[in-house]
């Protein structure tokens, strides 16, 4: 089996993910600082070694401005929700996923958010400019994916955020975080989401928002944090700010696994094998005949995915054959972003994506292409 | 105060409590993690318990900013 969907999910799990999941649920356990006996002080600590490790591969320099959540989609409403008030302007594009898109059309219709989506250019990638000539005088907020997750078509955050200046910048990072280098401070980003079973190696069910300075979010969850429990009042110190309730404490050690691991090969580095990895590939989609592949034509300019179609085949027919008859295993479809097909002009039919991460081989890739030039033949 | 004593620091938040924890120990200093009394704080999670000869190491990391404690108290090392 070829599992070439790393962009839904990473598989398989690093055995270091797998060992310190299975270490706290078997040794641990405990609820994380809420009891006071020594398997909560321990379960406070290894969520708290989670959070340096998360935070260092962020270049967040304080930890505490990192917050887990159950996913990106929850870290992206709360930065959304936290943020945006009746009657403001939100600026977003047309790349964004539907984890963007829902609860941009929820705060449109109950608190009267107005937005302008800007469109990326023909390789779907966003023309800094563009984005800030879209900023109006009640402009709260700009949202951008830093990877498309359509065409994984990389997105210059930094010189976005240097083009709309003072306005705060909302990176959803699902794609990117762990993949590609990224640094909250030194790229003056303001709110960064990450999903933590992705390039962060992780488990499903954790995920996080990373926040710059001083920036205050309204909570989307209130509750039991541990602290100030004398008070109806939920509390206002980072993290408990916007943390409510027992967290998925079996996941934020896996995911600080992951980021341990991540920190220790290097992000760079590791993006720079990818880089070399997948070039091949894009070199060898392009010799496919009948073969249409979207975004950029450079792996440099994009995460590790591809966008296909074949003239011959639909999205759903081609994954259908490469797994039962090649055993590999990809995503058709829509991929939760309609906005972006609309603009690719693959809607409503899609694309295929087949996506690389930690646990590909070179000799995975050239089955891929393999069997893909298979199937295009009629 | 007679007979020997502990040095509770409060902080606002587990987080805080871990980091101080982290921060001592890391120049030497033993401490502990304690569920939070009573009479010292109503929040319902830990504090750092330590010897009193901590406090010069604690002022240090207060003064360069790595820690800002919400309460330290010094008490009986056996509260009965």
């Amino acid at each position: 089996m070829i599992y070439l969907d790393h962009a839904a999910t990473s598989h398989p799990k690093p055995a270091a993910v797998v060992d310190a999941m299975v270490a706290f649920l078997r040794d641990v356990g405990a609820s994380p600082g809420r009891s006071g006996h020594r398997l909560s002080a321990q379960a406070a600590r290894l969520v708290f070694e989670a959070r340096e490790s998360v935070a260092r591969l962020l270049g967040v320099s304080d930890s505490r401005r990192v917050v887990f959540t159950v996913n990106a989609t929850m870290a992206l409403n709360l930065a959304l929700q936290g943020l945006l008030g009746p009657g403001d302007h939100v600026v977003s594009t047309s790349l964004e996923h539907n984890s963007v898109a829902r609860p941009l059309a929820r705060l449109k219709a109950t608190r009267g958010v107005t937005e302008t989506v800007v469109p990326a250019d023909a390789a779907g990638v966003l023309d800094p400019q563009r984005v800030a000539d879209a900023l109006g005088p009640r402009t709260r907020l700009v949202v951008v994916t830093h990877a498309s997750n359509v065409t994984g078509a990389l997105q210059p955050v930094r010189a976005i955020k240097q083009a709309i200046g003072t306005v705060p910048l909302l990176v959803d990072a699902a794609q990117t975080a762990g993949a590609v280098p990224l640094d909250l401070e030194r790229d003056g980003l303001d709110l960064v989401a990450f999903s933590g079973h992705k390039s962060l190696l992780g488990p499903q069910g954790v995920g996080g928002l990373a926040l710059g300075p001083g920036l205050q979010l309204a909570p989307l969850v209130t509750g039991g944090t541990g602290s100030r429990s004398e008070s109806e009042e939920h509390p206002t110190f980072l993290p408990d700010a916007l943390e409510a309730g027992t967290p998925n404490t079996p996941g934020v050690v896996g995911l600080g696994a992951g980021a341990e691991l991540l920190l220790a090969r290097g992000v760079e580095a590791t993006r720079e094998a990818e880089v070399r990895r997948f070039q091949r590939f894009l070199d060898g989609l392009r010799g496919v005949p009948g073969l249409a592949l979207q975004g950029p034509p450079d792996a440099a300019s994009r995460v590790a995915s591809a966008s296909i179609t074949l003239a011959n085949r639909g999205p759903s027919e081609i994954a259908h054959l490469l797994d039962r008859r090649y055993g590999i295993l990809v995503r058709a479809g829509l991929h939760c972003a309609p906005r972006a097909h609309r603009a690719l002009g693959t809607f409503p039919t899609g694309t295929v994506r087949l996506s690389a991460g930690a646990s590909t081989t070179d000799a995975d890739l050239d089955a891929a292409l393999a069997a893909l030039a298979e199937l295009t033949r009629p | 105060m007679s007979g020997p004593t502990v040095l509770l620091v409060v902080f606002d938040s587990i987080h805080d409590v871990v980091r101080a924890e982290k921060l001592l120990l890391a120049r030497g200093v033993p401490c502990d993690l304690v569920p939070t009394p009573r009479d010292v704080s109503s929040d319902c999670g830990m504090v750092v318990a330590c010897a009193p000869d901590a406090r010069p190491t604690l002022d240090a990391l207060a003064a360069e900013g790595h820690l800002a404690w919400k309460l330290l108290v010094e008490r009986p090392s056996d509260p009965r």
